[in-house]
C-alpha cells in the first residue's frame, strides 16, 4: 500500500475539520480579535483626534498622520502574523491532548505521513490564512464600528499590507536578498523549533518551547563567553559577497529546517496513546 | 490472526512491567472474552494489539503486520471500541459520513438496524446525547465498519439494564462469521451470552485460553448444599442458596453452562486448567 495518498489525505482532512470544528472556530475568533485589538490600540489616537484646528495649519496632517498610523499597525500586525505562525507550529498535536482524541486520530486507516501531513496543513497553511481572513476581518469590524460612535475611519490596513509588500525591493540587490533569506531563515528556523516543540511538549507547548529555547539561548550565551574566556580566535573570510552568503543561509536554513521536521516527525510516529510524562518520548 | 510473542512491555515513567515475556494467539471468526483482574493489562493488549502503544519488546502483528507502525490495511481491520471515548458535537449523520469513508466494508444495513434495535436515529446530534445514548451510537458504528478485528474495551459499562440486553442483541446480529471480536470486560454476567473462546491473563502467562465447548466438557459449574458430593469439588465459593462449584466432568454427555465469574475466582485461587 502507498505511504502517501491524497485522497486519505483529504479524508483526514474532512474529518478533523468536522471533529475539530470547534477548536478551530475558537482559534480564528482569538485572531480576529488579535489584530483588532491591536488596531484600536494603534489607531485610537487617531480615530478619536480632533483635527479642526490643526487642518487650519496644516492642511495634509490627516494623511500624514494617517501614514504614521498605518505604519506603526502594519508593524504590529507583522509581529502578531509571526506569532501565530509560531503558535500554529507549537499546535501540531493540539488535537491529540487527551487520551480519547489520541485514540480517535492515531486509529484513522491512514499513514503516519499522511497524518502529520495533515497536521501540517491545518497548523501552518490554514493558519496563514485564518491571519490573512482574520486582518480583513478585524479591518471590516472596525470599519463598522468606528462610525456606529462617531470616530474617524481609517482605510483598510489590509490593502495597506498589500500594497507595501508589492513594492518591497527585496530581489533589487544582493543584500536587500541577504537581508531577506537571513530574515526568513530566522522564522523558518524559529517556526520548525515551535513545531518540534509542538511534538515535544505534552501540556502548553507554545509557553514550554519559549522557555526551552530561551535556557538554549541562556547556554549559548554562556558558552560564547567561555570561549571568549579561552581567547580563541577564529579567522573568517570577509571577502564573501552577499550573492555567496545567501546560498549559505539558504543551504543553513533547508538543512536545519528538514532536520527539526524530520526530528518532529519521528516523534509524532512514536506517540503513543498513554503518556505519563510531560514530554511524548 | 493476531498473534504476540515475547512481548514486554511497561508505560514510560514506570518501572513496572505490565507484561513480560507474553505470548498469545488469536485466531479469526471467534468471539474472545479477555478476562483478568484490575491491572493485569487486558485494555494495555488491546491498545498494544491496534498499535496505540509500542511494545518495549517482542512482536505484535495483526495479519503479519507489526500493529506499532500503524500501517492504513492494518489499522481498516481493526476498531477499537473504548472504555473512554469522545465523538464531536455533530449529527450522527455527518460522523457517518466522514468516518466511514476509512472502512472499506463499512455496512448503512447494519447501522441502521443497530441503531433501531437501540432506538435511535441518523439524525440525533451527538452533542445532544447522553453518555449511554453515545455510547449505543458508537457500538452501531464499530458494528458498521464490519472490521476484521473489532476490539471491545468494557463494552457494557455506561449502559442501563435493557441496554445490556439491547447490546447482546445488537453485537450477536451485528457481527459476521470471519470478524474476530475481543471482548476486555470484569462485567462477565453481560457478555458470557456472546463469547466462544476465554482468554484469562495476568502480567506474565496466558492462565486459560480454552473454547467454551472445552470448558463445558471439562468441568461442570453447579449450585451444591454444603457436604454434598464434595470430594470431586476443584473450587467452591459459598452463596445464600447453597455452594457455588466447579468440579471435573466426567460425562460428556451432561455438561452444564459455564459460569465465568466462578471460572474466573477458581483460576485466580490457583485451579490449572
Amino acid at each position: 500500500m502507498n505511504n502517501f495518498s491524497l485522497l486519505r489525505l483529504k479524508n483526514v482532512l474532512v474529518w478533523d475539520v468536522f471533529s475539530n470544528w470547534k477548536s478551530y472556530l475558537r482559534l480564528f475568533v482569538g485572531i480576529v480579535l488579535g489584530f483588532f485589538i491591536i488596531q484600536l490600540l494603534t489607531m485610537y489616537e487617531y480615530m478619536h483626534a480632533d483635527f479642526t484646528l490643526q487642518i487650519q495649519e496644516n492642511p495634509n496632517i490627516m494623511e500624514i498622520w494617517q501614514g504614521r498610523v498605518m505604519e506603526v499597525a502594519f508593524s504590529l500586525s507583522m509581529v502578531a502574523f509571526v506569532g501565530y505562525y509560531y503558535l500554529g507550529a507549537s499546535m501540531i498535536l493540539s488535537t491529540m491532548k487527551d487520551k480519547q482524541n489520541r485514540s480517535n486520530f492515531l486509529l484513522i486507516p491512514a499513514t503516519n505521513l499522511e497524518k502529520f501531513a495533515e497536521r501540517w496543513l491545518m497548523c501552518v497553511p490554514i493558519i496563514i490564512l485564518m491571519c490573512l481572513v482574520g486582518i480583513l476581518g478585524a479591518d471590516l469590524l472596525r470599519i463598522i464600528i468606528t462610525p456606529l460612535i462617531g470616530y474617524n475611519s481609517l482605510p483598510l490596513l489590509f490593502t495597506y499590507i498589500c500594497k507595501a509588500f508589492s513594492q518591497t525591493e527585496i530581489f533589487s540587490d544582493a543584500y536587500n536578498f541577504f537581508s531577506f533569506s537571513l530574515a526568513l531563515c530566522i522564522i523558518f528556523v524559529n517556526h520548525a523549533l515551535f513545531l518540534l516543540g509542538g511534538c515535544i511538549f505534552r501540556r502548553h507547548p507554545f509557553i514550554s518551547t519559549c522557555a526551552a529555547m530561551l535556557v538554549c539561548l541562556i547556554l549559548l550565551a554562556i558558552a560564547d563567553n567561555f570561549i571568549a574566556m579561552l581567547d580563541l580566535h577564529f579567522s573568517l573570510d570577509h571577502d564573501l559577497s552577499y550573492s555567496t552568503l545567501s546560498i549559505i543561509v539558504w543551504g543553513v536554513n533547508i538543512s536545519v529546517t528538514s532536520l527539526l521536521y524530520w526530528l518532529s516527525y519521528r516523534i509524532f510516529t512514536r506517540t503513543q496513546v498513554i503518556q505519563n510524562k510531560w514530554i511524548n518520548f | 490472526m493476531i498473534e504476540i510473542s515475547n512481548l514486554a512491555f511497561n508505560y514510560s515513567g514506570s518501572k513496572h512491567l505490565v507484561f513480560k515475556d507474553f505470548n498469545l494467539n488469536l485466531a479469526e471468526g471467534k468471539v474472545y472474552g479477555l478476562l483478568g483482574k484490575n491491572g493485569t493489562g487486558k485494555s494495555t493488549l488491546l491498545y498494544l494489539i491496534c498499535g496505540l502503544l509500542r511494545p518495549k519488546s517482542g512482536h505484535v502483528a495483526c495479519d503479519n503486520v507489526e500493529s506499532r507502525l500503524r500501517r492504513p490495511e492494518m489499522l481498516r481491520d481493526i476498531f477499537l471500541l473504548s472504555e473512554e471515548f469522545s465523538m464531536p458535537a455533530i449529527s450522527l449523520r455527518r460522523y457517518v459520513e466522514i468516518n466511514a469513508s476509512f472502512y472499506p466494508n463499512f455496512s448503512h444495513e447494519i447501522l441502521e438496524k443497530s441503531l433501531k434495535d437501540f432506538d435511535l436515529d441518523m439524525n440525533v446530534n451527538l452533542g445532544q446525547l447522553s453518555m449511554g445514548q453515545k455510547k449505543k451510537a458508537y457500538i452501531s458504528f464499530a458494528l458498521a465498519t464490519r472490521t476484521k478485528y473489532l476490539l471491545m474495551d468494557e463494552p457494557t459499562n455506561g449502559l442501563d439494564i435493557p441496554s445490556k440486553s439491547q447490546f447482546r442483541k445488537v453485537v450477536a446480529s451485528g457481527i459476521g462469521e470471519e470478524q474476530t471480536i475481543i471482548i476486555s470486560t470484569h462485567q462477565v454476567h453481560d457478555v458470557e451470552m456472546l463469547i466462544e473462546h476465554v482468554v484469562m491473563i495476568n502480567n506474565t502467562s496466558v492462565m486459560v485460553n480454552h473454547s467454551l465447548e472445552e470448558l463445558c466438557e471439562k468441568f461442570r459449574f453447579e449450585l451444591r448444599q454444603p457436604g454434598i458430593n464434595a470430594e470431586d469439588v476443584l473450587y467452591a465459593e459459598p452463596s445464600l442458596q447453597g455452594n457455588w462449584v466447579v468440579c471435573r466432568n466426567n460425562d460428556a454427555e451432561d455438561t452444564t453452562t459455564v459460569n465465568l465469574e466462578l471460572l474466573f475466582n477458581a483460576v485466580n485461587s490457583g485451579l490449572k486448567i
